[in-house]
């Protein structure tokens, strides 16, 4: 139908009104940061030239950042591309509530599943406990934590659900149908993978591929807290340059390398994206999957839900059972050793061990979170809504601003924090003095989220309504309160709860600019996870559950909104 | 009473309408009735405001709208697709007018419900509108569109998104409907049927012009040119020259034909003309009984349709026409076919 050309002349400048605030928002908060970082990079190299020990500083994480993520990456294709075919093609009991768990690592914050796994295969977890007891050992027998297979197995955790999101996404979405008249005209089974889906899949099989090593590449937390020391990738590196060794110039030179990458590997990912030529449309999944038939199929099926649930499922229950679980000597007692169900580490929240100015009860940490959780929530509403009504008013600032406002996706929080280090250090904008730049941070990380889930949505509602409703006497405001607003409330709500959740489990940015006193919970489980003791390993992964759980019950409520038409990334 | 004076659009730089001009008065039933992409759309957008025209006036009872918006001219619209609220109920949907109006839930809820009842879908009323069918969707926009008594109703293809047999059962209810209310109405349609069972008057539009405008008795017994002749599914078209202007005579390359006088122009002699051929004026004759209606032709094709059949015949020159005879024909027979005048029209031009 004729749509209204008079409308779009209007747009154009309102549009401009609307871009303003997330406009002015990036280029403050975003822009600025990441201009200081490079201009402190450009300095050091004018200062100190290319030099062999500026090329060392940078050369040692860089490559073990790239050896790390090239690994990760083909591990992950390897469990994940196997999951995805099965995913898409079969049909069988609790595959339902197996799309959910697919969601957990979306959402779940990388302290928890540190935490999860260190209770899991830690020297502490379950597993070694349960060893040590069974044949009286004296030492874990496990020895994961620490090592390069440990992040191995987080970033496999974390990057399979992408793999099965995207690949199998696509791969639902072929129709069967060509296989079948592939194999009437004559192709084997191997013929009609190489010569029919593999080219067909092949654009969105190199976008996970780029997105899980991007994904990869700027990991830190996991690096931290399950490499330990002696893994320093360049997020971690900036991270000890910038707050341990107070080097600031290093800490901006390694960012600025950090940023080309993940800006190059930004720019490849929506080059492919905007490139996927072979539009695909969702189907019935009645007409691709098929149910299982033959005993091999049922291996693959059987075999698909046990590594899941292996994978998703025990290191976050081993969490929550490790956390009510007393295996330790008991403070006081030496040598006894108590075992049994206990409240200990949740009661111990609640109380200032250590009595100390810096050290505030745990439960603080929860309060804190909470608060700048719900501040996150309203400042990337505002702007995601902005942004959002502003791309769905096809101008020609679209081609501009849609890249613009996706960057901070590809930024690591390491490199943003840092850059916030960099910028606002003096009153009134302090990051010593001005908590609500933790916030902003995380409202920065979220904006993308929140405008590729809104956007789809205001475009799905037919100009037809708000002309009916205004026809019908709604005042613009009134059609955009009783129309637009019902409408949209559960893509609202929906990224309203995903930027809450980013919030509270934002780790990276959040070590740059938290103070000691204001500690959110993932910097508190992080110090309790970083110092010995029994007391404090329980109550790290008794915040870890409480963060879980709050989460977990997030993705639930997302799920229960059923949005229809949101892209995954 | 509606007037639209003289309204211009253009649409991607191309004239859209061109200086279209009309009136509805009260109780009356317009339909404007045209192609898709004739404008016809365009102009009732514009009407309610909802789109704004390059020049020309709206007016109601004489007072300009420039500068009225949509939500004050207290017009209704219905549109093609219905824009039901899909997050309200039937209810919910049709009280919407009144709840803008400020009207109190008790008094509103009674009229939703009474508007609901002229529609037959009062049992609907706690229904979620995408529960509905299409059909039951329509009667729900249309009693949304009657609830507040808007002065002027739009309705925008309101039957076109649906099949055949629905079509036309909710034709003749929406005619039922629209002459109770006796609000007038302006109907967009590009089915004549629907606009000769719904239109008190029509108005023909054809690149952004009104062709012709008239009760359908009017313009069906009088197509203004071949343009309408044709859009009627009028096809039986012969290029002619007025030979009598007395009891006329027209002289085509088929012959000569005497046909029935025209309404609202002179024949005069030497002019051209398009005569227009109906398929009931065909008569088979055995010999050849008349100097003038009387042509020779070849059967082509022979469709029984129950009162009639329907044939297909080649004269001289190749023309095809198409007619309806009370007895077959063999296919390939060469027969003798006279025309009675009165089905025989001419048309301008």
């Amino acid at each position: 139908m004729i749509k209204s050309p008079s409308w779009k002349a209007k747009g154009s400048w309102k549009s401009l009104l609307l871009w303003l605030a997330p406009i002015l928002f990036l280029t403050f908060f975003y822009f600025q940061p990441l201009l200081a970082t490079f201009k402190m990079a450009w300095q050091v190299g004018s200062n100190q030239g290319l030099t062999t020990s500026v090329f060392n500083k940078i050369w040692a994480p860089l490559s073990f950042t790239i050896w790390q993520a090239v690994l990760s990456t083909i591990i992950t294709f390897l469990v994940g591309l196997p999951m995805a075919y099965v995913f898409a093609r079969f049909r069988f009991a609790g595959k339902a509530f197996l799309k959910v768990l697919v969601t957990i690592p979306f959402i779940m914050p990388t302290v928890v599943v540190a935490a999860g796994f260190n209770a899991f295969l830690g020297p502490k977890g379950w597993v070694n406990s349960l060893l040590i007891s069974v044949f009286d050992l004296g030492q874990p027998p496990i020895q994961i934590l620490n090592t390069l297979a440990a992040i191995l197995l987080a970033h496999v955790f974390y990057n399979t659900s992408v793999v099965i999101r995207v690949v199998g996404g696509a791969w639902a979405k072929l129709d069967p149908k060509m296989e079948q008249a592939a194999r009437s005209l004559g192709a084997s089974p191997w013929k009609v993978f190489q010569r029919i889906n593999f080219p067909l899949l092949r654009p969105s099989i190199l976008a996970a591929i780029l997105l899980v090593f991007l994904f990869d590449f700027t990991s830190f937390a996991v690096i931290l807290l399950m490499g330990g020391p002696q893994f320093a990738t360049l997020e971690v590196e900036i991270y000890i340059q910038a707050l341990h060794l107070l080097n600031l110039p290093t800490a901006g030179l390694l960012s600025a390398v950090q940023l080309v990458f993940t800006l190059l590997l930004t720019a490849g990912y929506s080059l492919i994206n905007r490139r996927r030529v072979v539009r695909l449309t969702p189907r019935d999944p009645d007409e691709v999957e098929k149910p299982i038939q033959t005993a091999g199929q049922k291996m693959m099926v059987v075999g698909l839900v046990f590594s899941m649930l292996v994978l998703f499922v025990l290191p976050l229950i081993s969490l929550v059972f490790r956390s009510f679980l007393r295996l330790d000597a008991v403070r006081g007692e030496r040598g006894m050793v108590q075992s049994g169900v206990t409240l200990a580490y949740y009661q111990e929240l609640f109380i200032n061990r250590r009595q100390s100015l810096f050290y505030v009860p745990p439960i603080d940490a929860l309060k804190n979170s909470l608060v700048f959780a719900l501040i996150t929530v309203v400042i990337a509403l505002v702007l995601g809504l902005l942004a959002a009504i502003a791309l769905s008013r096809k101008t020609n600032w679209n081609r501009l601003m849609d890249p613009i406002l996706m960057l901070p996706l590809g930024t690591s929080a390491v490199t943003l924090g840092l850059g916030f280090i960099l910028v606002f250090n003096r009153p009134p904008i302090d990051v010593r003095s001005f908590p609500l730049l933790i916030p902003i941070a995380h409202a920065l990380v979220a904006l993308p989220f929140v405008v590729r889930t809104l956007q789809p949505a205001i475009v799905s509602i037919p100009e037809t309504y708000r002309q009916s409703a205004a026809v019908l006497g709604a005042s613009p405001w009134r059609v955009w309160w009783l129309i637009d607003y019902p409408i949209l409330f559960r893509a609202i709500l929906a990224s309203g709860i995903f930027a809450f959740t980013v919030s509270l489990g934002e780790f990276g940015a959040t070590t740059f600019l938290s103070r000691p006193d204001l500690p959110t919970i993932p910097i508190a489980i992080y110090r309790y996870l970083s110092q010995p003791g029994a007391l404090n390993y329980g109550q790290a992964l008794a915040m870890s559950t409480i963060l879980m759980v709050i989460c977990g019950l997030s993705i639930y409520i997302v799920e229960k909104l059923r949005l229809p038409d949101v892209n995954d990334f | 009473m509606l007037t639209v004076e003289n309204i211009y659009k253009d649409y991607e730089n191309q004239p859209l309408l061109k200086g279209v001009s009309f009136e509805v008065k009260g109780g009356e039933t317009v339909c404007l009735l045209g192609r898709s992409g004739s404008g016809k759309s365009t102009l009732l957008r514009i009407i309610a405001g909802i789109e704004s025209s390059k020049s020309g006036r709206v007016l109601w009872n004489g007072k300009d709208l420039q500068g009225v918006p949509v939500h004050q001219r207290q017009f209704g619209f219905m549109f093609q697709d219905y824009a039901l609220f899909p997050h309200l109920s039937v209810l919910e949907n049709v009280s919407f007018g009144l709840k803008m109006q400020g009207m109190g839930k008790e008094e509103r809820t009674a009229r939703a419900h009474s508007a609901l009842e002229q529609v037959n879908m009062g049992p609907f009323a706690q229904r979620w509108v995408t529960e509905l069918s299409g059909g039951e969707q329509q009667r729900v926009a249309l009693a949304r569109s009657l609830a507040p008594q808007p002065r002027l109703l739009m309705l925008d293809e309101p039957l076109g998104a649906l099949d055949r047999t629905l079509r036309e059962q909710l034709m003749q209810e929406l005619r039922e409907v629209l002459h109770q209310t006796q609000i007038p109405t302006i109907y967009v349609t590009h089915d004549q049927e629907e606009a000769f069972t719904i239109g008190d008057r029509l108005i023909l539009l054809n690149q952004g012009k009104i062709v012709q405008e008239g009760s359908p008795q009017q313009v069906y017994d009088f197509p203004k040119n071949s343009w309408v002749a044709a859009f009627l599914g009028l096809t039986n078209l012969v290029k002619g020259t007025v030979v009598e202007e007395k009891s006329p005579v027209v002289e085509t390359a088929l012959g000569s034909f005497v046909v029935k006088p025209p309404l609202d122009f002179a024949l005069a002699p030497g002019s051209p003309v398009t005569l227009l051929i109906r398929p009931q004026a065909a008569e088979i004759r055995k010999t050849i009984d008349a100097e003038q209606n009387l042509i020779t032709v070849f059967v082509k094709d022979c469709v029984y349709l129950g009162a009639a059949y329907r044939i297909q015949v080649e004269a001289q020159n190749q023309m095809q026409l198409d007619l309806l005879v009370s007895q077959p024909v063999e296919i390939g027979e060469t027969i003798l076919i006279y025309f009675k005048k009165e089905y025989l029209t001419c048309l301008e031009g």
